[in-house]
């Protein structure tokens, strides 16, 4: 049996000692149970078992922080501490610090940062220190911020067949660990090894309970938290060498890991980042290309008098120059709505906004463009009686005018598109109809796809698309718990490539009224 | 005789996917310096006329959009012009035109790391190249930029440009 079950560090009214009790626990054995009921007595709060394992201080040092009303108390673990020393000193030799330190450096932690797939380079890790170690098995979890939220990943290596479906988890909340005490730190936080145990959930959990001999929480940025469980070892050591040893593992494999995935995640905000300056970037300057030079059409024309440019040239200028100024603002607004979304979906600050309103604030939003194009926009009574929804900033109005000019873009056998809305069992589903090209099958799910544009197009408009919209949008809709979808079906043409067709279009967008509702998928 | 007219009767190819972006330069190429202009907008396009035509300059955008390409490759497209302008270089679009045929990128929102790489590109194997950045705020940039390439030409009748 392994010595350190009984061995562990011990917390009194908020402060940190550290008793180790003997190597072996005997059972029946009187002067334990002294001690242990002393502790208790002390205790207010009651005293608890923990690992404190972050703590380098000498075991005397530690009961020299005990309370002062407790003589009887200190002498006997005094005594207990010197008895407990020695033989942490005899039992050293078990694990040789000069083939720790070699271990270690054939780990290579350094690897973990660079650009190979991390959850193999974790597990590679992980490899070697179970086997090492003649560990039975380690399991990584690593989780996001929300308290009760379940950890998101778990990689293990050695865990038995039955333990590996379903997967155990870790929860946070359930092993009581404090939201912010771990932050920023390595494992300097007092762990409660049983507490600790308590996150460990899932259907096979009890069969890993007995198991697991140590466990290690982290967090970073309060973003992720991992925790490193190691089955017990077989020849076991002494506790002290080993929980710092174990730790240090368990520190330089969690940490390097999250500090991985944090960098990830901001790899991937700052593309978002990337994509948008150059998206808005090339869009701008794309406009301000035919504004420049056809301005200087009119200038040679106008001022040097050059004979090349007919008069009818300068008109057809002049309207260039008008439009591309147009989409100009235009591109304003989205720039504008891109960053609104940015910032919704980052901080998700959910509010009460009347979906009526906002259906009409959208359409007069993209009247202008709508008239250009000669589409009418046309809201069914319906959207009056739209409730009010739970919304995160503007996002669910930039999502509603992608779709409406989309639908204006692609609607060519009527000069209309349709607007309408319903409410029922606490959703809210708002449909935009356009009659002109459909989208085939196949492409149905495609269309909300990043960068996606269908084999036909739409209206040649100033403002070229770049299939970002109706992702966008479905991005949007999913944040806030609903579903966004499309149904085309045939009307009465037949399609022809190249031309226009008949088809009806519908885009379906489903919100929750309230968040409470959204599915929990999502949650 | 100025340097522009010597530009008459030149054939050149502006390969630009949102050709309605760029109308008032096509007129200019056309009508004030009578260079015989093909556009293409697509890939496609432009390497059906290489292989038909012989073209003495190639105007080139970088951010084109390929819209046979399913692949929806976000890197290809926003930078389809560099790979253009290497596979010309190198010899590997069939046709008539010559691999060292000068070439003038006229673009927006590159890095410098993308210029530069235009700019060693497009000067190797005996090309030469010039990099314009849009907005072209003076069409005669343009023209000035032309007649720098072409007078580098062998056997040009122009002087090279000293800029």
């Amino acid at each position: 049996m392994g010595l350190r079950d009984y061995v562990a560090p011990v917390r009194i009214a908020g402060r940190t000692v550290a008793i180790i009790f003997g190597g072996q626990r005997r059972p029946n054995d009187q002067r334990q149970v002294d001690i242990i009921r002393n502790i208790d007595a002390l205790g207010s709060p009651k005293s608890s078992i923990a690992v404190g394992s972050g703590d380098k201080a000498t075991l005397k040092s530690m009961i020299a922080q005990l309370p002062p009303s407790s003589p009887a108390l200190l002498e006997e673990l005094e005594r207990e501490a010197d008895r407990i020393a020695g033989f942490a000193e005899e039992r050293r030799g078990l694990l040789k610090i000069s083939r720790e330190a070699e271990f270690i450096r054939t780990l290579r932690i350094g690897d973990v940062m660079d650009e190979a797939p991390l959850d193999a380079e974790v597990r590679r890790l992980m490899h070697r220190t179970v086997e090492w170690c003649g560990l039975d098995f380690a399991c990584i979890f690593v989780t996001e911020k929300s308290g009760e939220k379940l950890l998101k990943k778990v990689l293990s290596h050695g865990l038995p067949a039955d333990v590996s479906n379903p997967l155990p988890h870790f929860n946070w909340a359930r092993a009581a660990l404090p939201a912010t005490e771990l932050e920023g730190q390595s494992h300097e936080g007092i762990l409660d090894r049983n507490a600790l145990l308590k996150g460990l959930r899932g259907e096979t959990a009890k069969k890993l309970l007995p198991r697991v001999a140590f466990a290690y929480a982290n967090a970073l940025e309060g973003e992720q938290r991992a925790v490193l469980c190691l089955s017990r070892r077989r020849d076991g050591m002494d506790l002290e060498t080993e929980t710092d040893f174990l730790e240090r593992l368990a520190h330089w494999i969690c940490h390097p890991y999250l500090e991985r995935r944090q960098y990830l995640e901001l790899k991937a905000r700052e593309e978002q980042w990337e994509d948008a300056a150059s998206l808005i970037g090339h869009q701008v300057r794309g406009s301000l290309n035919p504004i420049a030079t056809e301005t200087d059409i009119v200038r040679r024309r106008v001022v040097d008098h050059e004979e090349w440019i007919s008069p009818e040239r300068v008109v057809k200028a002049l309207d260039t120059i008008t439009a591309e100024s147009e989409a100009l603002a235009a591109y304003s607004s989205e720039a504008l709505d891109f960053w609104h979304w940015i910032i919704g979906r980052n901080h998700r600050k959910f509010e009460m906004r009347s979906l009526a309103e906002l259906v009409k604030a959208c359409v007069d939003r993209v009247k202008g463009f709508a008239e250009r194009e000669k589409i009418d926009v046309r809201l069914d009574p319906s959207i009056a009686f739209l409730p009010k929804v739970e919304v995160i900033g503007r996002t669910v109005e930039v999502a509603i005018c992608n779709i409406l000019e989309n639908a204006i873009k692609y609607s060519f056998d009527e000069r209309f598109i349709e607007v309408r809305g319903t409410a029922a069992n606490n959703f809210v589903e708002l449909e935009i109809e356009d009659y002109g090209i459909g989208i085939p099958e196949p492409e149905r799910e495609k269309v909300f796809q990043k960068r996606y544009r269908g084999e036909y197009r739409g209206r040649k408009t100033a403002r070229e698309g770049e299939g970002l919209g109706a992702w966008q949008a479905a991005e949007i809709i999913r944040a806030h718990g609903g579903s966004l979808t499309c149904t085309s079906r045939a009307g009465d043409r037949q399609p022809v490539p190249g031309s226009v067709h008949g088809f009806r279009t519908i885009f379906a967008m489903r919100l929750p009224v309230e968040q409470k509702y959204r599915s929990e998928d999502e949650r | 005789m100025t340097k522009a007219q010597h530009l008459s009767g030149t054939r050149a190819l502006y390969f630009e996917d949102q050709a309605d972006k760029v109308e008032a330069i096509c007129d200019f190429l056309r009508c004030k310096l009578a260079i015989r202009l093909t556009q293409a907008t697509t890939p496609k396009e432009a390497f059906a006329y290489l292989k038909q035509d012989q073209f003495d300059l190639i105007i080139l955008d970088v951010r084109i959009r390929d819209d046979e390409d399913t692949s929806h490759n976000k890197q290809k497209w926003t930078r389809y012009g560099v790979y253009f302008l290497k596979e010309l270089r190198e010899g590997r679009i069939p046709g008539r035109t010559p691999s060292d045929v000068p070439v003038l990128v006229i673009t927006c929102v590159v890095s410098t790391a993308d210029v530069e790489e235009i700019q060693r590109i497009g000067n190797s194997a005996g090309g030469r190249c010039r990099y314009l950045e849009k907005p072209v705020s003076r069409l005669a940039m343009v023209e000035e930029a032309i007649c720098d390439l072409m007078a580098a030409r062998p056997g040009s009748s122009n002087e090279p440009a000293t800029s």
